[in-house]
C-alpha cells in the first residue's frame, strides 16, 4: 500500500502487492538499482514501512554539490530523498498524533529503524545514513553508538546507531567516507567536536597533499591521520608487521569506545564494535587478555551495508551481505584517533600495568592477593574518563563499600586507563575482582603513573598525585570482598 | 597540603597505612620498575616510528 504516492511524503507499507520494487519506482530518479540492492541487503528482515521524504536538503550532499557538482557542465539535482524506515506500519495521522501525545510519540519512536539519504549521485546513491543496529537483526556484539534527532512531518524522533555513508566517487572515496563516519560519530556524541561535511573532510588534508585534492583519487594512511589530528583527535598508527600484539591493541581501542580506521589492502573501513564469545575459554594456561575472546569486529564498509561483522577467521567471498569479505589477517594497519589528553598509548599501558600486576614483588597479585591465585587470571584493558568511572561506582559497588567510597572521593584525571582483574569463572559471569587505574595523561617511563590498585584483600591508592604532588602510596586492608560487575559504559549491546 | 594529613574517606575509623616507610625502599621500587619496562617501551617507540613511516606508502582508495 502506498499512501500519498504523489505527495511530498509518500508512505510505502509492504504487503502482498507492495514491495521494495514499489519503493524503487517512487524513489526515482534518485534511487538506482545498486542502491536499492544495498537497502534490501541491510533492511529486508526488519523494514515493513518506509516514509519517502522528497525534496530533502541534505547538509552533507549540499556541501559537495556546492563545492564540486555545481561546477560541472552537467549537474545533478541539488536535492535528495530521505527514506525513513519502520518495522511496522506508520500513518500520516500517527505522526500528527505523536506530536501531541508523548506516549504515542514513544510508540512511533520504538518502531523507527532510522533513515538513509538517497543522493542524485552515480554510481553510489546512498548518502548519510543512520540506522539502529536492530535493523540488521541480532549481532550479539557491543558497539560505540551515537544519537540524532530526526523530524518527520514535524514529529521529532530519536535514532541511535553508528553513522554510515557511501563514497560518491568524485569528492569522496573510501578514505574520505571512512573519515566522515568517524568524525560524524564524534560530533554526534561529544559537543567538543564540530560537524564536518564531506568537502571539509577533503580540505582537512589540503596542507598535506601534492597537486589537486578533487576529484579524489584516495588518501595515504598518514594523510587520514593528519586530518584526524586537525579536528582534535591526534591519532596513533599501528601496523601489524611492527606490533606483535596488533589484534589485541586494535580490540583495546575499540573496547575503549574509540572507533578506529582499519586499513586493508588499498581499502579502509571503520571498526567500532566487537563480537566476543565469553563462554569459551581461550587455549593455553597463562593469563588471558580479553581480546582473546574476540571473534569479530563490527565495521562500516562504505562499499557495503552498515554493521558488517569482520570475523577473526573464515568469511571470504560468498558470505552474506552482513559479513565482511575480509578477516583479521587482512588488516594491515589501523589508525586510532585518541582524545587530545590521552598521552599513554595502549601498548605502553599494557607493559607498565603487567609489570606491576604480574612481576612486582611489592604490588603483584602473587604478593598481595591469595584469592587471585585460584583459577586463570583474566585482564581487561580499556580507557575511560574519570567522570564516567565514578558515575558507575554506585551501581557496580566495587566489591567492597570502602573501595566504592575511596574511589568516589579520590581526585581522578580526565582520562584513566583501567585494567580489570578477573578469572575465567567470574569473567564468564561478566564479573571482576579488582582493577588497576593508571593516569592516561602520564608518560610511560614514569613509574608513578598508577593511581590505584585494588585486589580483593587490599586497596592501594596514590594520595600524592591526587593532590598534584609526588607519589605517596597508602593501603587499606579489605575484608569480605565480593566480585562485582565489569565496567560497561564504553560500548552498548547490539 | 600534606598528603599524610588528608583523609581520603572522612570519618573512616581504620586509617590507611603508608606502603613505604623508608624513602629508599620507594626509590628502589621505582628504579626496578623503570629498569624492567624500559627495553619494552623502547621497542614500542621503534614500532611506532616504523608504522608511521609505512603509513606514508599506504594508499587507500
Amino acid at each position: 500500500m502506498i499512501d500519498g504516492e504523489n505527495s511530498v511524503l509518500p508512505i510505502v507499507t509492504f504487503d502482498d502487492k507492495t514491495d521494495w520494487l514499489a519503493l524503487h519506482r517512487i524513489a526515482q530518479p534518485h534511487l538506482e538499482r545498486a542502491g536499492l540492492g544495498r537497502l534490501v541487503a541491510a533492511l529486508s528482515t526488519s523494514a515493513k514501512c518506509i516514509a519517502v521524504e522528497r525534496e530533502y536538503i541534505d547538509k552533507d550532499y549540499r556541501d559537495t554539490f556546492s563545492n564540486f557538482h555545481s561546477k560541472r557542465f552537467s549537474t545533478p539535482r541539488s536535492r535528495c530523498l530521505r527514506l525513513h524506515f519502520f518495522d511496522r506500519e506508520v500513518t500520516r495521522a500517527g505522526f500528527r498524533e505523536a506530536c501531541l501525545d508523548a506516549n504515542k510519540l514513544e510508540a512511533v519512536n520504538d518502531h523507527y529503524l532510522g533513515y538513509s539519504v538517497i543522493r542524485p549521485t552515480k554510481p553510489n546513491c546512498i548518502g548519510r545514513t543512520l540506522l539502529t543496529p536492530a535493523s540488521r537483526g541480532p549481532a550479539s556484539a557491543f558497539a560505540s553508538l551515537c544519537s540524532e534527532r530526526v523530524s518527520i512531518l514535524g514529529t521529532e524522533l530519536e535514532i541511535t546507531g553508528f553513522p554510515f555513508i557511501s563514497q560518491d566517487s568524485d569528492v569522496t572515496v573510501c578514505a574520505e567516507s571512512s573519515l566522515w563516519m568517524v568524525l560524524r560519530y564524534f560530533s554526534n556524541r561529544y559537543r567538543l567536536y564540530p560537524e564536518t561535511y564531506p568537502f571539509q573532510v577533503v580540505n582537512l588534508t589540503k596542507d598535506y597533499s601534492l597537486g589537486r585534492i578533487i576529484p579524489s583519487s584516495g588518501l595515504f594512511i598518514w594523510q587520514m591521520a593528519e586530518a584526524l589530528r586537525r579536528v582534535g583527535r591526534p591519532p596513533l598508527i599501528y601496523s601489524r608487521a611492527n606490533f606483535p600484539d596488533f589484534d589485541h591493541l586494535l580490540y583495546t581501542y575499540i573496547e575503549s569506545g574509540i572507533p578506529v580506521l582499519v586499513g586493508l589492502r588499498e581499502h579502509v573501513v571503520v571498526a567500532f564494535g566487537h563480537s566476543s564469545n565469553f563462554g569459551a575459554t581461550p587455549p593455553g594456561a597463562g593469563t588471558i587478555l580479553t581480546s582473546a575472546y574476540n571473534d569479530a569486529l563490527v565495521v562500516n564498509d562504505d562499499n557495503h551495508v552498515p554493521y558488517q561483522l569482520l570475523h577473526r577467521t573464515g568469511a571470504g567471498s560468498g558470505a552474506g551481505a552482513q559479513t565482511s569479505k575480509y578477516n583479521f589477517k587482512d588488516i594491515i594497519d589501523f589508525v586510532a584517533p585518541l582524545p587530545e589528553k590521552v598521552f599513554l598509548p595502549a601498548e605502553s599501558f599494557q607493559t607498565v600495568v603487567t609489570a606491576i600486576l604480574e612481576r612486582s614483588s611489592e604490588f603483584g597479585h602473587k604478593a598481595l592477593s591469595p584469592s587471585l591465585q585460584n583459577g586463570r587470571l583474566v585482564l581487561r584493558l580499556f580507557l575511560t574518563t574519570g567522570k564516567s568511572f565514578k558515575k558507575h561506582l554506585g551501581t557496580r559497588k566495587m566489591g567492597n563499600s570502602l573501595v566504592e567510597e575511596a574511589y568516589r572521593n579520590l581526585p581522578l584525571p580526565h582520562f584513566v586507563w583501567v585494567c580489570e582483574i578477573s578469572n575465567t569463572d567470574a569473567y564468564s559471569r561478566h564479573e571482576v575482582y579488582g582493577e588497576i587505574l593508571w593516569d592516561a595523561t602520564r608518560n610511560a617511563h614514569e613509574p608513578n603513573g598508577w593511581i590505584a590498585l585494588h585486589y580483593p584483600e587490599v586497596l592501594v591508592v596514590d594520595m600524592g598525585s591526587a593532590l598534584n604532588s609526588e607519589q605517596n602510596l597508602f593501603q587499606f586492608k579489605l575484608q569480605d570482598s565480593t566480585p562485582y560487575p565489569l565496567y560497561k559504559n564504553n560500548l552498548q549491546p547490539i | 597540603m600534606d598528603p599524610n594529613k588528608i583523609d581520603l574517606i572522612p570519618e573512616q575509623e581504620s586509617k590507611p597505612e603508608p606502603v613505604f616507610t623508608k624513602p629508599e625502599d620507594y626509590e628502589e621500587f621505582c628504579r626496578k620498575f623503570v629498569e624492567e619496562v624500559g627495553p619494552e617501551l623502547e621497542k614500542q617507540r621503534e614500532a611506532r616510528q616504523q608504522s608511521e613511516a609505512e603509513a606514508k606508502q599506504r594508499w587507500m582508495r
